[in-house]
């Protein structure tokens, strides 16, 4: 959609201007957007791609000061491309940064994407199979106590109440001070 | 017997019962539901795996196919829908060509006979689906969004299901025509109930399917 765009603000361009010096953009921008194209069919993004949009963050922000710092720098640049004005121009960088931005984070929303797969996936087969194992453990020991039953009816026996365990707390209060009565009177 | 679910309380608990009755090994795949499908999958005596979040029907059946085969002894990998509009006796069918060393997948078709009732623009978006996958996977079948399918064990390794939402379906047909096993179509099936229309896939749906198959 955003090629039909900047393909149909061309044709006006070139239109208004025509001659040698719009061919120039033109294949400017189709130099662009095959990078884009080129960077969808790559896919996976690696530390080199990391570093050449770290790159390329820089730049633009040291293009957007130079912009501020010399607005007449479009003008001539879009003269120089055969571009009628410089906010022409600016539009269709726009448009190729919107293009490559909207690819490579489709790009890594896609590499999340599987790999939260991956990591949801093993998490659900790890608990399934802990459930497994320990509704597996407890019917065998079911079964073993069922087989001890049978074999040897167990005489339980008497259970004793256990003697409580008293501690002699005799020193704890001797270490605390007496009580001295009537110093809150 | 793999059966991915995901919001199916209503009808998942009688799915199971019914494929307990001809299936020991019944895994369902409980794709982060919120009312409580898992649950009642359990009850009906289904093994149960759940994903913490939800992540769509492909990655359901990849994980099912994972546990089924995680498991010793199994032989034959069955995907069934757990909207209940498969039937049990076709999967049966479907496993017995698969042991008598007919073919290595079985895989469902509704249109083989005349005994499922599909609307006419539901056909239509199934018969271009159909077209699709014909034409970019080289295998000639008649009906290629079929959740009831049948598999060896060996099949059921060799799939790599990264289509997580819906285009998966075109996708494991796409890995049995690339890893060159032996398949036929069996005819089954599909029951249209009130509460499978109403849950189904909606044609819409399809616009989905074609996106993720051509940005995949």
């Amino acid at each position: 959609m955003l090629c039909v765009c900047v393909c149909s603000t061309l044709g006006e361009v070139s239109g208004h201007d025509g001659g040698v010096e719009s061919v120039l953009i033109k294949v400017l921008l189709m130099a662009g957007i095959g990078v884009v194209a080129l960077l969808f069919v790559r896919g996976h993004s690696t530390a080199r791609h990391q570093a050449v949009r770290r790159v390329m963050v820089v730049a633009f922000a040291g293009l957007a000061t130079a912009s501020l710092l010399f607005p007449q720098t479009w003008q001539s640049a879009a003269e120089l491309l055969g571009v009628g004005r410089g906010t022409d121009l600016l539009l269709y960088a726009t448009i190729l940064v919107v293009l490559g931005f909207m690819v490579t984070s489709y790009l890594r929303t896609r590499d999340l994407q599987r790999q939260v797969t991956v990591l949801s996936r093993r998490l659900a087969l790890d608990e399934a199979l802990a459930a497994q194992q320990q509704a597996a453990l407890v019917a065998q020991q079911e079964a073993a106590r069922a087989a001890l039953e049978v074999a040897a009816p167990v005489t339980r026996v008497a259970q004793v109440p256990p003697t409580p365990v008293v501690v002699d707390e005799g020193p704890v209060f001797a270490a605390l001070p007496a009580p001295r009565p009537g110093r809150w009177v | 017997m793999v059966v991915p679910l995901y919001n199916e309380a209503a009808v998942v608990g009688e799915v199971v019962e019914g494929l307990r009755r001809s299936f020991a090994h019944v895994v369902c795949v409980d794709d982060a539901s919120r009312d409580g499908s898992g649950d009642a999958a359990a009850r009906a005596g289904a093994v149960v795996v759940r994903h913490p979040v939800n992540l769509g029907q492909g990655a359901a059946l990849q994980t099912g196919v994972d546990w089924a085969l995680s498991q010793p002894g199994t032989r034959f990998v069955v995907t069934f829908d757990a909207d209940g509009q498969h039937q049990v006796a076709d999967a049966m069918a479907m496993v017995e060509r698969l042991r008598s060393g007919e073919a290595d997948v079985v895989i469902g078709s509704r249109f083989l006979d005349g005994r499922t009732r599909v609307s006419p623009l539901k056909r239509a978006v199934l018969r271009a689906a159909v077209v699709h996958t014909n034409a970019t996977t080289g295998v000639r079948m008649t009906d290629a969004h079929n959740g009831l399918r049948a598999m060896t064990r060996e099949v059921a390794a060799s799939l790599d299901i990264t289509q997580n939402r819906m285009a998966h379906a075109s996708e494991i047909v796409e890995q049995i025509g690339r890893g060159g096993w032996r398949w036929v179509e069996h005819p089954v099936e599909v029951l249209y109930t009130d509460y499978s229309v109403a849950k189904g896939q909606s044609v819409l749906n399809s616009v989905n399917i074609v996106t993720e198959l051509i940005f995949k």
